[in-house]
């Protein structure tokens, strides 16, 4: 089957269908499930981003306080970037829910080449010990890293994200704008293909073992 | 006085003022006198009133979320006990006031130890705070009967916050929060209405709990999700609208204490045509992507 050819700015509609039809997958036979929607690229269950999305050459701070260049701490393995904040109440805390969920049930020697990286884009409230105890209540080896003003803005642009948007909940409680999807960067450095919310456990355990074993090939 | 008993109060004063329009009306057309009805319903108006007060909520969350038993809750749920054992019930609320006075008791029993059983006492307590709540309900849906209200005409018992005939038929179920990893937490549930279309248009919870609840989506945008706060969330009439990760949620901030997996945490929804519906929130860790 021919790869999808996608561009960034339809990959939300993508998404957006994705998780309409995981939502709807029961509502009747032309709702597409997701694996059956996205699979024109070798079976990937992820929504297939073209081009594919860069993995950000840039230096955040760990959760010890120190300096983590991206691409050289994760170089040849399986990484899975999501962008959020710990003050997120709902699809931040259910990614990592997942992810740990998804990592636990995986063998053990596929796991290990996974890193989940967790970027805050609210620096402010995140600080590096605020994020790692945060992201300690859901698994210790997920990695969380602080960028500071001039690399938030950076990345978000890469990602296509914008400006960081804060919305006021009143008596200082803000939300911030994150990223929609978890990306998933294979050794090429590459993420070719993203998962929204709703992506089940059995898609993500699909597609990881995959993007392990072959890294990227789409059939 | 703590603010469910600043509701009861409001609400018996509502309601005593409703049946004595009601009664006026009853005169002019030669009907049940005032009397009778006052006569008949007083002992169980005191009675409801003494149940929604007396502080069954606080003594649940210090149990449940301090694991502290209060100095007073024994006493409490002894005397609960006998004024519901002796007030003169309605026929159709009799059962349900027996099931409650039963869960009154082991509560009582359960702390009257030198060493209570923690798990024991907590669910002992957690089941006389949702079987006051429910029987509360069935209570006050009986007298708004009495007081001839009926579905088609709620707007009295929406102002004094009271469940009318229609919000009984309002279902929630699957009521649930997700730990606290700092001090936000969101409430998911699933809203049944078999009634005409409703509105959901606030959901609260006692400050000590946390001080902040909004109704909130999710809404993407490109590659961008930003979470957004609603006016309210419709219910269709005879459909359900499911609050769920990724989509609606009841978002909690400035949490006061940690939730853990394994707390209850009651919760206070209003409707815009059902009035209020009080549900209990089990605390436990969701996922986002199911197993297909």
């Amino acid at each position: 089957m021919q790869i999808q050819h996608l561009t960034r700015w339809v990959l939300a509609v993508v998404a957006l269908s994705v998780a309409a039809a995981t939502a709807g997958a029961c509502s009747g036979d032309d709702a597409k499930g997701p694996s059956e929607g996205v699979s024109n690229a070798g079976d990937y269950r992820g929504v297939l981003v073209t081009p594919p999305l860069e993995k950000p050459a840039l230096t955040f701070t760990d959760t010890s306080g120190r300096p983590y260049d991206l691409v050289r701490e994760t170089e040849g393995t399986v990484t899975l970037l999501y962008l959020g904040y710990t003050h997120c109440p709902d699809v931040c805390p259910m990614h990592m829910v997942d992810l740990n969920a998804v990592l636990a049930k995986l063998p053990g020697d596929i796991s290990a080449k996974i890193k989940v990286v967790f970027v805050t884009v609210d620096p402010e409230r995140d600080t590096p010990e605020a994020l790692g105890r945060w992201l300690g209540a859901f698994n210790s080896s997920f990695i969380g890293l602080t960028p500071d003003a001039p690399t938030l803005a950076r990345l978000l642009y890469e990602f296509g994200m914008g400006e960081p948007h804060r919305t006021d909940l009143g008596s200082g409680n803000y939300a911030v704008s994150h990223a929609a999807y978890v990306m998933a960067f294979t050794p090429d450095n590459l993420a070719h293909t993203v998962y929204p919310s709703g992506v089940t456990r059995e898609d993500w355990a699909h597609d990881l073992t995959r993007l392990v074993k072959e890294g990227w090939k789409p059939s | 006085m703590n603010k469910p008993g600043a509701l009861a109060l409001v609400t018996v004063v509502a309601l005593v003022l409703m049946l004595a329009a009601a009664a006026c009306g009853d005169d002019d057309s030669g009907g049940k006198s005032s009397g009778a009805v006052q006569t008949r319903v007083a002992p169980v108006l005191v009675a409801i009133n003494m149940l929604d007060s007396a502080g069954l909520h606080a003594i649940d969350t210090s149990i449940t979320q301090d694991g502290k038993i209060p100095s007073t809750a024994h006493t409490t749920a002894v005397h609960l006990q006998a004024a519901v054992l002796v007030t003169d019930w309605p026929q159709e609320l009799k059962d349900p006031a027996k099931k409650l006075a039963a869960l009154l008791g082991d509560f009582a029993m359960a702390i009257d130890t030198d060493k209570p059983d923690r798990k024991k006492v907590t669910d002992a307590s957690n089941k006389v705070h949702a079987g006051e709540h429910d029987f509360s309900h069935q209570v006050w849906d009986y007298l708004a009967k009495e007081a001839g209200l009926t579905g088609g005409d709620d707007t009295h018992a929406e102002s004094a916050a009271t469940p009318s005939p229609a919000a009984a038929k309002i279902q929630v179920t699957d009521v649930t929060a997700r730990p606290t990893t700092n001090d936000v937490s969101a409430v998911y549930f699933t809203v049944k209405n078999p009634g005409p279309a409703d509105r959901l248009v606030k959901a609260t919870v006692d400050p000590s709990v946390a001080q902040m609840a909004q109704l909130h989506t999710m809404v993407t945008e490109g590659a961008t999700a930003k979470m957004q706060q609603v006016d309210g969330i419709d219910v269709p009439g005879g459909g359900e609208v499911v609050l769920k990760p990724g989509g609606f949620h009841v978002m909690l901030m400035n949490v006061q204490k940690p939730l853990k997996e394994g707390d209850s945490l009651p919760v206070t929804l209003t409707f815009e045509k059902g009035g209020t519906v009080q549900v209990i929130a089990a605390v436990k860790t969701l996922a986002g992507g199911g197993m297909n």
